[in-house]
């Protein structure tokens, strides 16, 4: 299609007519297309085998020697008499620690939670404990941190794996770079405190004491979370903070050392891991079924980019780090002695490094071991996604510049006296700021509701939270439908044409970041505000109340709330699937409320910004479609075009009138 | 210092004897030369050997920098010597390191050196030295195998006051300027044996005899820390240092891992087991060839030692006594020269990981501040835990690619009584920065300072441009009083009236360039420019008018020439 010929030609002015006429249909069938193509790319035929691509990496080359299986036990059973005496356990920890004989260091660091989920306490106080293996031959430029957090999830046997191989890698002395073992408390926060102390960045809620002993810029991460002496399979977990992904390579040499030693691994929760665990038997799912569950277990991970695991504030540094999680305990469990050769195995690829690793994809889908999907592959079908916003806007524009339909059919028969004129592009700057100002402040009160909630009652909880926001959504939402207005035709399709484009550009915009956000944002957003009409332009009543109800349905807030009703009963691993709608709704309101509560303090803690898009971008967006669908638009232009020969100049005129 | 100098006297007494014998030839200066070992074990229980080879001859530096004035070199490395008469050098002072002196708990090191390599010259007050710098700089790494020529005047530095002369002073002028003193370090630089082996050559006995029979390069190498030296000075002959002749100091130190026996309490080391190489002789040039062991270094932790020393003597450093045991290696072989030395052996017990040594006085540590790939800091912590005022130099030498802004520099706690700023320029010189900082007493210092971070060429990466770049360690200088944790043998030594530490250097990474994209960026925006710039500024720009009715539509020309073609065929 030649854009620039449009309208210059009959030809395009047919084009233009059919586009105008079958913009919906041609959309939603792109749509569709979309859809299909994104449901493809998790099959073999369509992506590439995964290989390593930093040859200094080695992978699997030594030897792994790390036989002590004894040291593991005797570890954990010590570790095991602490339970929840959490100070206990760091004194013991820093004693055990200096017996090894690495430099024993503390952190304490305090935080005032702006939200709670639960019943427990708004303010956070903790000490992490780290020790520091020294290596002789380098000097301290440059580190590999082993971290294992203690809390509320038993560690117990992730940091019996991390002591014994503390041991085991201190009386070797072929360490390149530094090696800091690093134990956390109070999940995220601990971390969080202590990554930027480390990085010198304080944040601003968390009171973090001074790191007394340091080493060198931090080159890989590798966060062990092990809860049962045998283990089934390594779940190894790779979303970070704003949905950045450590580089491949990482997670290619972690999945490839367990493989070899004999630790099926998944990606995060691959549908392997899955069926191994025990709680989803489905053997009737075809592999490729498989796999899509597994991209799309990895996308529900990635889209919020909320710090979901111990490694993610480690990413928002560009410090490449994954979470090993070793989990179950079934008959086919294999002993801890294997993980921890498969980690040995991966510090010492990571110690061969020279370079910070970068040849690999940071983009990157991963259906099954062995296998991922690139960048270059999945953009493609967001493309086709966002066909219907493309072509909606572009029909828009032709539409406020008073092309009609009907007369490039009739100048399309031959007659040149029926040729229409378009008049030059006017742009309806009131009705476009009318439209965009409100909805920028809506959102900016969504973004300062909590706040001034937080004034009244603190801590927040997520039933506060959820209101206070509702709050500010039903008042957006209520406001248009009272005062709507009636604009002109030709303004109303140039804004029209606006707002669509807009919320393209945010779309593509957000997938450069975060292509999961981006592709959750666009199972909902963009049919409806395509769909929806204002009354008098093709429907009228009913087909404007229908459009708004879908509008209304597919809002940002319910959006979520599917979006979090799906994941909680199709892939998250704690709860068993239920088939009553019931069940879904309160598990799905659950998540939320817990996810609203995480987004709100990790945007304070972490700077993931899930909270400020949602309610400054994806809100306003949506709520610009919202107004403009309950506009009322003027008929005159109605009857004109019906006509097909009115004067364009009308419409205009009025614009410049109001 | 109220040191017992046993070791002092027994060396003037030898430097006594030596410069009174009756000279061999006329003409040529007196040489002595003296070899030391000294052992102890560090608070971690790893284990320091200090091997100091040092040369001493009466041959007056201005002298000595005419190479005709000299034929005979005797025992002094000629390679050496040339270097030094050629390129007009005054003093000379290089350092090639591997691994990270660790203050904090094996206290301060006897030969300080930053990871790396380290080279710094004073010229004669005669030398062109912006002329002479970069000779001398190629020439010592021809003659020690190192990759030194890596220095250029973007990573060479005068420092003010922080890098003095160690040795006599030859005129008093030169002591007010730094004009005739290039600095320069390499944190990047392995050390290997390649540079071992030429160093080794300049010793007068090699690996021949004496001390250097230890040097198996796989043991010296296979350790925690290593540090090879050379020191070239004017040197004072006597007390008044009227006589002035210079000096040749050979230095290696190596830190070997916690020698561990099958009790963990036990630590057990001898000469073999660490080195892989017994000891059998004294090298018959050295007047003074000694092993010294100190038995009391970590406290509360006894040492045994498996032989009788030929001297033990009582060090009071600090109000601390230091037990020291000599093994005169002339007096040990002299009676059996065909026999070899039995193999010392030290023994410690009740010794533990976690005996935490006091800390020394001193401490510097640095780190980087901020990620991403636009501002950075440098923040410096300097404790200073001495019950009085310390006063200290303190020198920052940062690449010019890193944008210091001085602006942004805050000294918390200490106050800072004289800086000295040299401003980088693009490609030619480094920022540098000197302060003399006073330090109060039980304090710690915070020196903060912040950079943006230039966009290179991308010809000026280096082929691993992801590794990062280094800034050089932070250099503290100070003048100690009194040294509790000495690491010397002699603490009496000149050189250790100044102290230097040093702190780790830093890997700062710069924005990259993805070197493999060009090729598909040009292809990309070639593309992009050909097919979608061209319609969208063809749309945007043009004012559309309403245009003559086209003759044809192409679908039915195309249809009705295909439908010609047909009837062409069927005629």
């Amino acid at each position: 299609m030649k854009l620039a010929s449009l309208l210059e030609s009959k030809r395009s002015k047919k084009l233009a007519g059919f586009l105008i006429k079958r913009r919906k249909p041609l959309g939603i069938l792109l749509y569709l297309c979309g859809l299909v193509y994104l449901g493809m790319l998790p099959r073999d035929e369509f992506n590439r085998r995964s290989f390593v691509d930093e040859n200094a990496l080695m992978v699997g080359l030594v030897r792994r020697e790390f036989r002590d299986s004894q040291s593991i036990s005797d570890y954990a059973e010590e570790l095991a008499d602490f339970g929840v005496d959490q100070e206990g356990l760091m004194v013991w920890l820093e004693a055990s620690f200096s017996r090894i004989g690495l430099e024993v260091y503390s952190q304490n660091y305090s935080a005032v939670l702006p939200a709670v989920a639960g019943p427990q306490a708004a303010s956070v106080s903790g000490r992490s404990v780290y020790g520091v293996l020294r290596a002789g031959r380098a000097s301290s430029a440059e580190s590999l941190v082993f971290s294992a957090p203690s809390g509320e999830a038993a560690n117990t046997h992730g940091l019996a794996v991390m002591l014994s191989l503390a041991k085991y890698f201190k009386s070797k002395n072929y360490w390149a770079k530094d090696i800091i073992f690093l134990v956390t408390t109070g999940g995220e926060i601990g971390v969080q405190a202590w990554i930027n102390s480390y990085m010198g960045n304080a944040v601003k809620g968390i009171n973090a004491g001074p790191l007394p002993g340091r080493s060198g810029a931090i080159q890989a991460v590798i966060n062990l979370e092990i809860d049962s002496p045998k283990i089934e399979y390594a779940r190894i977990m790779i979303e970070g903070v704003n949905g950045i992904l450590p580089n491949l390579d990482l997670v290619h040499v972690l999945t490839h050392l367990s493989e070899m030693e004999g630790i099926p691994s998944a990606l995060h929760m691959g549908w392997e891991g899955v069926r191994s665990h025990g709680r989803y038997s489905k053997p009737d799912l075809s592999d490729s079924a498989h796999k899509l569950y597994t991209v799309a277990s990895l996308m529900a991970h990635q889209a919020p980019g909320l710090p979901l695991a111990g490694h993610a504030p480690f990413l928002r540094h560009r410090i490449d780090s994954v979470t090993v999680r070793g989990v179950g305990s079934g008959p086919t469990a294999k002993p801890l002695l294997n993980l921890a050769r498969a980690l040995e195995g991966s510090f010492r690829s990571l110690n061969n490094l020279l370079e910070r690793l970068h040849h690999s994809e940071f983009f990157y889908y991963a259906p099954s071991r062995g296998r991922f999907i690139s960048i270059g592959l999945f953009m493609p079908p967001l493309g086709l996604l966002l066909a219907p916003l493309m072509l909606e806007g572009l029909s828009q524009w032709l539409l406020a510049r008073g092309f009609r339909v009907a007369a490039a059919e009739c100048s399309g028969s031959g007659d040149s006296s029926q040729q229409q004129l378009l008049h030059p592009p006017t742009f309806p700057f009131h009705s476009i700021l009318g439209m965009v100002l409100p909805s920028l402040m809506s959102g900016v009160l969504l973004l300062i509701l909590p706040r001034l909630a937080a004034m009244l009652l603190t801590p927040l909880g997520p039933g506060v939270l959820a209101a206070a926001l509702a709050w500010g959504c039903l008042l957006s939402i209520f406001l248009p439908l009272f005062s709507s207005s009636t604009v002109p035709a030709s303004s109303w399709h140039m804004t029209k044409c606006f707002s669509l484009i807009l919320q393209l550009l945010l779309l593509v915009t957000v997938a450069m970041m975060n292509y999961a956000l981006s592709i959750s944002l666009v199972l909902f957003l963009p049919l409806p505000s395509v769909l929806s009409q204002p009354s008098t332009i093709n429907g009228g009543r009913l087909g404007r109340v229908l459009g708004q109800l879908f509008l209304l349905l597919c809002s940002p807030p319910l959006s979520i709330l599917y979006l979090c009703c799906l994941y909680n009963t199709l892939l998250a691993s704690n709860i068993s699937p239920s088939s009553d709608i019931r069940a879904v709704l309160v598990g799905g309101v659950g998540v939320a409320g817990r996810g609203l509560v995480l987004a709100y303090n990790s945007w304070y803690f972490a700077e993931a910004w899930l909270f400020p898009v949602v309610c400054v971008v994806v809100w306003p967006a949506w709520l610009m479609g919202w107004k403009l669908a309950c506009q009322t638009v003027q008929e005159k232009r109605r009857e004109e075009s019906g006509r097909g020969g009115g004067k364009p100049d009308s419409s205009a005129s009025h614009l410049h009138s109001d | 210092m109220a040191a017992r100098r046993w070791d002092w006297v027994q060396l003037l007494t030898a430097v006594f004897l030596h410069l009174t014998l009756p000279c061999m030839c006329q003409g040529r200066a007196e040489q002595s030369y003296s070899e030391a070992l000294f052992m102890k074990f560090l608070a971690d229980g790893r284990v320091s050997a200090t091997f100091d080879f040092s040369t001493v001859w009466s041959v007056h530096p201005l002298l000595f920098s005419n190479p005709g004035n000299v034929q005979h070199y005797g025992i002094f490395p000629k390679s050496l010597a040339e270097v030094v008469a050629h390129y007009h050098v005054q003093e000379l002072h290089l350092t090639l390191t591997q691994g990270q002196w660790r203050t904090r708990v094996w206290g301060y090191p006897a030969h300080p050196a930053p990871p790396g390599a380290e080279l710094w010259a004073w010229f004669l007050p005669e030398a062109d030295s912006e002329k002479e710098w970069p000779g001398l700089v190629d020439a010592m790494s021809g003659l020690l195998g190192a990759h030194l020529n890596a220095i250029d005047s973007a990573s060479s530095f005068q420092p003010l006051v922080s890098f003095r002369p160690n040795g006599a002073i030859l005129s008093k002028d030169m002591s007010n300027s730094s004009a005739l003193l290039r600095y320069a370090a390499l944190p990047r630089e392995t050390v290997c044996t390649e540079n071992f082996t030429p160093w080794t050559k300049l010793l007068p006995c090699g690996t021949a005899a004496g001390l250097g029979e230890l040097f198996e390069a796989e043991s010296l190498y296979d350790c925690d820390y290593h540090s090879l030296g050379l020191h070239f000075t004017p040197h004072c002959l006597d007390d008044g240092c009227g006589q002035v002749g210079v000096r040749l100091s050979l230095t290696l130190t190596v830190v070997f891992p916690p020698p561990v026996t099958s009790n963990p309490s036990i630590l057990e080391w001898s000469l073999k087991s660490l080195f892989h190489r017994p000891l059998t002789s004294a090298c018959p040039l050295a007047f003074s060839s000694t092993v010294t062991v100190e038995t009391n270094s970590i406290d509360g932790v006894q040492v045994s030692l498996s032989q009788t020393p030929s001297l033990t003597g009582t060090v009071e450093v600090a109000g601390r006594r230091r037990d020291r045991a000599v093994f005169d290696l002339h007096s040990l072989t002299n009676s059996t020269t065909s026999k070899p030395l039995p193999p010392l052996s030290v023994s410690s017990s009740s010794w533990a990981y976690h005996i935490m040594p006091e800390q020394p006085e001193l401490l510097v540590s640095r780190h980087l501040v901020g990620s991403g790939h636009d501002w950075g800091g440098l923040a410096t912590e300097i404790t200073n835990s001495a019950p009085h005022t310390v006063e200290v130099l303190y020198l920052e030498m940062v690449p010019w690619f890193f944008r210091l802004y001085l602006h942004t520099l805050s000294v918390s706690q200490a106050t800072v009584l004289s800086q000295h700023y040299v401003p980088a320029k693009d490609r030619r010189r480094a920022h540098m920065l000197e302060l003399r900082l006073s330090l109060p007493p039980l304090s710690t210092s915070y020196l903060s300072l912040q950079f943006r971070r230039a966009h290179l060429k991308w010809t000026e990466h280096k082929p691993d441009a992801h590794h990062g770049f280094y800034i050089n360690s932070a250099v503290i200088t100070t003048v100690l009083s009194e040294c509790p944790n000495c690491t010397s043998l002699a603490a009496q030594d000149q050189d250790l009236a100044v102290l230097r530490l040093y702190s780790e250097p830093l890997l700062v990474s710069l924005p990259t360039p993805d070197f493999s994209m060009p090729y598909n960026v040009i292809c990309f925006v070639c593309t992009v420019i050909a097919i979608a710039f061209g319609s969208v500024f063809n749309l945007t720009t043009r004012t559309l008018q309403p245009a003559a009715a086209a003759k044809e539509k192409l679908l039915t020309r195309i249809l009705r020439r295909i439908g010609v073609l047909s009837k062409q065929k069927s005629d």
